[in-house]
């Protein structure tokens, strides 16, 4: 090894409302040891948003199910997620017992989450109003007249027309876009310092989508709030990102801020995604770069880079050995894959 | 012909296809569930083209697929018909998709069609506000191109119940009252381009590429 493999991440500072360090979750399952998420390091400041970005089956969601601690059974979660509280303390909510009171308390008060199907989010039977306004009663004030204005208010930030209407409302009665919209309300009723968006705009019209992430955005500067954003599409992190995290076969093979990573990507995977984005800039009917093969099934893997079977630079006896450790190749941007820890076997020293 | 001389001549043309959309043939005895979704989307293909159609419709053939895999479908589909000049209606909603592979594009909104054109020519000079809008709010993977978004208001309408007039009235920022009382037709405002909007030839929108 040479002496540019891992260094330790600067001292976080004040800043920093989340930090994760070799977070796994691990799947027993009859058919093997499914490693959905395999030792991710990220860092949330206040304010920011950093970008989770990845192909599907990549670990997005489940490493967001780790955070909340709502993995499903068998899923094993280890490693670290220190989360800074409010209250000026920390705490190690992988340590926590995922069905006791001190998490309950964290989820939807400190961490609050917005899902990619906003069905998902509410139920059925109650209207949108008496759930945004349970969780007012439980994290902010106990006083029902005060919440019910809080849980309006909110409404009418998230842009919801007639707020004190649709109070009363069930979730089935409002368009995807305004269901999407009473969803972020709830999640921002209890101010949360962390949101976790996992695809909120996926499955919404373009039009409907530039609404969300604006929406997204300005609440995010008016609570100051800390928000990780997954999503599969490249533009809308472009538009929505500070950081970035790449993930493959649930590790991160690169993360640095967003202008970084598209224009001075390192890792191959990065690289071989950016260039098959389909973009208006493209010539219309050139020949798209494509990365051969498909996303493995993170299931009873052999040691190595993740990468190895797809990755057009791969060397065998190097890749195929060991896992790639992070190098930081850059000022806060870290890398991992074997070309910037031997960079003299690729030609380039 | 015997029938087993006809089932070897399916079994050549099976293969045929197979080669062509670049899948294995050794997977030829395997069922779909054990293929990924890019494979799937090939196998569709191939018996799409198994017939020598002259015309297939693509239904979002690429939104559920992978960005790696979707560009090998792309180029599947772009290289399929260079060869064999089959027609596409390709339907889509991703706005990069389509202009990557039509060569003209019908944009539709609550159930009609709102504006029809030439490719480049819709993605440099549309004339309908709602097409405007939707080139102004389609992400571009460049965090450098800070783009001012046209953020439409309100939601889509039922297409049940539109609105009276223009069914894009009540979002549009261009909207007068003969908007709110008469439907516009899609009229030709050059050779070629037609716009349903009252005022598509005094308008002066912006396009996605310069
Ligand atoms: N409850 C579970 N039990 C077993 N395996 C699981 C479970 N949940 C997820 N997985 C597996 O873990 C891996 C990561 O899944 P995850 O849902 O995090 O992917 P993702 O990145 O969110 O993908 P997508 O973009 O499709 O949403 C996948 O291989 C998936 O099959
Ligand atoms: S470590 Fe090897 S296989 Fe992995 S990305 Fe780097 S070159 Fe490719
Ligand atoms: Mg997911």
């Amino acid at each position: 090894m040479t002496d540019r493999t891992f260094k330790p991440q600067p001292e976080p500072d004040g800043d920093v409302i989340l930090e994760v360090e070799d977070l796994k979750v691990h799947f027993d399952l009859d058919d093997g040891l499914l490693k959905a998420v395999d030792g991710i390091s990220i860092t949330v400041r206040r304010g920011r948003t950093l970008g989770l970005v990845g192909e599907s089956g990549c670990g997005k969601s489940v490493t967001s199910e780790a955070l909340l601690r709502i993995v499903p059974r068998p899923g094993r979660v280890s490693g670290k997620i220190l989360l800074h509280r409010r209250d000026g303390g920390q705490v190690d909510l992988a340590k926590l017992d995922p069905t006791g009171r001190e998490i309950k308390d964290i989820r939807d008060g400190e961490i609050a989450k917005i899902f990619q199907e906003p069905m998902k989010a509410f139920s059925p039977v109650h209207t949108i109003g008496n759930q945004i306004i349970k969780g007012i009663l439980l994290h902010v004030t106990r006083d029902k007249n005060e919440a019910r204005d809080i849980a309006a208010e909110m409404l009418t930030r998230a842009d919801v027309p007639n707020a004190a209407e649709r109070l009363s409302a069930y979730s089935h009665e409002l368009s995807g876009g305004l269901r999407q919209r009473a969803m972020i309300a709830m999640a921002l009723s209890c101010h949360p310092s962390l949101l976790i968006a996992d695809e909120p705009t996926t499955a919404l019209d373009v039009t409907v989508q530039a609404q969300v992430l604006q929406l997204i955005k300005d609440l995010q500067g008016q609570f100051d709030m800390a928000v990780i954003f997954i999503t599969h599409d490249l533009g809308v992190i472009a538009e929505m990102a500070d950081e970035v995290a790449v993930m493959y076969l649930g590790r991160i093979v690169e993360r640095a801020d967003v202008d970084t990573i598209f224009y001075q990507a390192h890792h191959p995977y990065t690289k071989a995604l950016l260039a098959s984005v389909v973009d208006v800039g493209r010539e219309a009917r050139s020949k798209l770069a494509t990365i051969e093969g498909t996303v493995p099934i993170p299931l009873n893997l052999g040691k190595g880079c993740g990468f190895y079977s797809r990755c057009p630079i791969a060397k065998d006896g190097i890749c195929n050995r060991e896992d790639p450790p992070a190098v930081e190749v850059g000022e806060e941007h870290y890398v991992r894959c074997f070309k910037y820890v031997y960079p003299d076997e690729w030609g380039q020293p | 012909m015997s029938i087993r001389a006809k089932g070897q001549l399916v079994t050549e043309r099976v293969v045929e296809m197979m080669e062509r959309v670049g899948l294995d043939p050794r997977y030829l005895k395997r069922y779909p569930h054990a293929f990924s979704g890019g494979q799937r989307q090939r196998i569709g293909i191939a018996r799409a083209l198994a017939t020598n159609p002259e015309f297939i419709v693509c239904d979002e053939p690429v939104s559920a697929l992978d960005v790696s895999v979707r560009g090998q479908i792309l180029n599947l589909l772009v290289e399929l018909q260079n060869q064999l000049g089959v027609s596409y209606l390709f339907i889509s909603h991703d706005l990069s998709v389509v202009r990557h592979i039509a060569h003209r594009i019908a944009v539709m909104y609550v159930g009609k069609v709102v504006e029809v054109t030439e490719t480049g020519e819709l993605y440099q000079d549309p004339k309908h506000p709602y097409v405007e809008a939707l080139m102004s709010a389609n992400p571009v993977a460049d965090p450098r191109r800070k783009v001012e978004r046209i953020i439409l208001s309100g939601e889509i309408p039922n297409p049940a119940n539109p609105p009276p007039g223009c069914s894009f009235h009540p979002r549009c920022s261009y909207a007068q009252e003969l908007c709110r009382q008469q439907v516009p037709a899609l009229e030709e405002i050059s050779p070629g381009h037609r716009v349903a909007c009252h005022f598509a030839s005094e308008l002066d929108l912006r396009g996605a590429v310069r």
